[in-house]
């Protein structure tokens, strides 16, 4: 969609340049056949860089890396945690963090 | 060489993507207003569970077994089958989506097929979590032949050369081949035909004579030779499919609404013919280096103006001017024969359209397919399904994505 506003009197000069609008969707889900969003529950991981509510969306494409963040199963549940290299069930890599400050 | 790959029960495996917890526990999923059961895992099926039971009546098998048990979510079959069939639309050049969990896949001039074929499996496992098989050979009947093998193995088979291909056809009962109805399975049977090898030894003119074209095409097929023509017996649960290429790239959206209807005339015929009702409808929109997909529910319903006001709704979601689109698909999903059909208290106009659709299939009969077909109506959501055990849409809901713990590595 491009933004394109009608006006009364004078055309718009800058409407012959208007731009569609950024594709969010692309950005964060650039592969949306191998990615998955997961919500983040529960508080200290921050020094993982992680807080409670954020939104990771993993890439399962990838393959983990020391350091990386990941979603692996433990005991019939998700969690998120730095690769170590002993994680059994891994989900995915987490590529993008979508944190919510404030509204 | 083409390949069929097929998702293993496709159903409870999209319900078990974000229950970590079910692992290697019976699951069963149940049809429209949680009558029975459409679907079922091999751990299901191991307690004496089938599908079309009534969920009632295996309550006492459900409970006892901690068998777990989820309303149909096509929402999320639908999305999960989505990333499944993109993942192999980039492993192959050409893909033929026959159902919502199989689809035809191109090999051809592919080499080393047998690790391909594992490729495959690891990569969609990998990337969508859903278990597949598939069946690898040069034809489309063989493929299905493998796949059926395969899938007895949980894994993938590839049939290459004649001594693979004539083993593979000793095994495979005639009743399991693609396109033989249980009628003709049983004549062949009287005639002593019981595999698919017995099957191909007939004579051309005799099949020809007494199975029609389509027995010829089938044994055509499973002696190697690819028959383009081929139409298999669609399994009326599975998904119906209609599609248009158009003769030249087309941007006007009035155009490609006239398609879709056209085309879900087709799809509606077929789903009439099968008499199933649909509860799934997804419009897909290609255009050069671009493809979009929408999706929405009905509730079980074959009544063409419903599904047509659904479709291009649809459509009108997905459609940008600024594209030159060269082909659009209708898909029906989540078949239901119509004895199962609910009565929809909310949809008191059932009974008018029943009798709407008798004349106008009266009338087509008389003057020819298509001579009378639905205008342009409303679009309009019908609610008041029943679905009291429908897992969250992990996939396509902001508000259900599936969630992950902290506090790990600590």
């Amino acid at each position: 969609m491009k933004r394109i506003q009608r006006t009364t009197g004078f055309g718009s000069p800058a409407e012959a340049y208007a731009e569609n609008d950024i594709d969010w969707t692309s950005l964060l889900l650039p592969k949306p056949h191998a990615m998955y969003v997961f919500t983040i529950n529960g508080s200290g991981n921050e020094e993982y860089k992680i807080c409670d509510k954020d939104l990771a969306i993993i890439d399962c494409s990838l393959i983990p890396r020391k350091g990386d963040l990941i979603i692996h199963t433990v005991d019939g549940e998700f969690g998120i945690g730095e690769f170590v290299g002993a994680e059994k069930d891994i989900v995915g890599v987490v590529s993008r963090l979508v944190r919510f400050l404030r509204s | 060489m083409i390949g069929l790959v097929d998702c293993q029960s496709f159903y409870c495996s999209c319900e078990s993507v974000f229950r970590p917890d079910l692992k290697d526990k019976p699951i069963i999923v149940l049809s429209n207003n949680d009558h029975w059961i459409i679907a079922l895992n091999p751990e299901a099926k191991a307690l004496g569970l089938k599908r079309g039971l009534r969920f009632k009546e295996s309550r006492k098998i459900i409970d006892n077994n901690n068998v777990v048990f989820f309303s149909s979510n096509y929402t999320l079959y639908n999305d999960i089958s989505w990333r499944v069939m993109e993942n192999l639309r980039n492993l192959s050049p050409q893909v033929e989506i026959y159902s919502i969990d199989e689809a035809f896949i191109d090999l051809f001039g592919f080499k080393n097929l047998k690790v391909y074929g594992e490729v495959i499996r690891k990569t969609i496992k990998k990337q969508t979590r859903i278990p597949t098989t598939i069946g690898i050979a040069p034809t489309k009947s063989l493929a299905k032949v493998a796949q059926r093998l395969a899938k007895q193995m949980e894994g993938s088979l590839l049939l290459e050369t004649a001594g693979d291909i004539s083993r593979a056809l000793t095994i495979t009962p005639v009743k399991d081949l693609w396109g033989i109805g249980s009628a003709y399975a049983k004549k062949l049977e009287l005639a002593g035909i019981r595999t698919a090898a017995d099957f191909i030894n007939i004579p051309e003119w005799v099949v020809k004579k007494e199975m029609t074209s389509v027995g010829w095409l089938l044994q055509r097929e499973l002696k190697g030779i690819p028959m383009a023509e081929l139409t298999v017996e669609v399994n009326p649960r599975k998904g119906i499919i209609s599609a248009r290429q158009f003769s030249k790239p087309v941007k006007d959206l009035s155009i490609i609404d006239e398609a879709i209807s056209y085309y879900a005339e087709l799809a509606v015929d077929k789903l009439r013919k099968q008499a199933c009702t649909t509860n799934f409808v997804t419009v897909s929109l290609e255009a050069f280096g671009r493809a979009r997909h929408a999706s929405a529910e009905t509730t079980a319903t074959d009544y063409l103006p419903d599904i047509i006001s659904v479709a291009k709704a649809l459509l009108k979601k997905i459609y940008s001017p600024d594209f030159e689109y060269w082909r659009t698909t209708i898909f029906l999903f989540g078949i239901e024969p119509v004895s199962g059909k609910q009565i929809n208290f909310f949809d008191y106009n059932s009974s008018k359209k029943g009798y709407l659709l008798k004349k106008v299939d009266e009338i087509n009969d008389k003057y020819g397919q298509h001579a009378i077909h639905p205008c342009a109506s409303e679009f309009r959501e019908d609610w008041g399904m029943h679905r009291n055990y429908l897992s969250p849409n992990y996939t396509t809901r902001i508000k259900d994505f599936p969630v992950a713990q902290t506090l790990f590595n600590k």
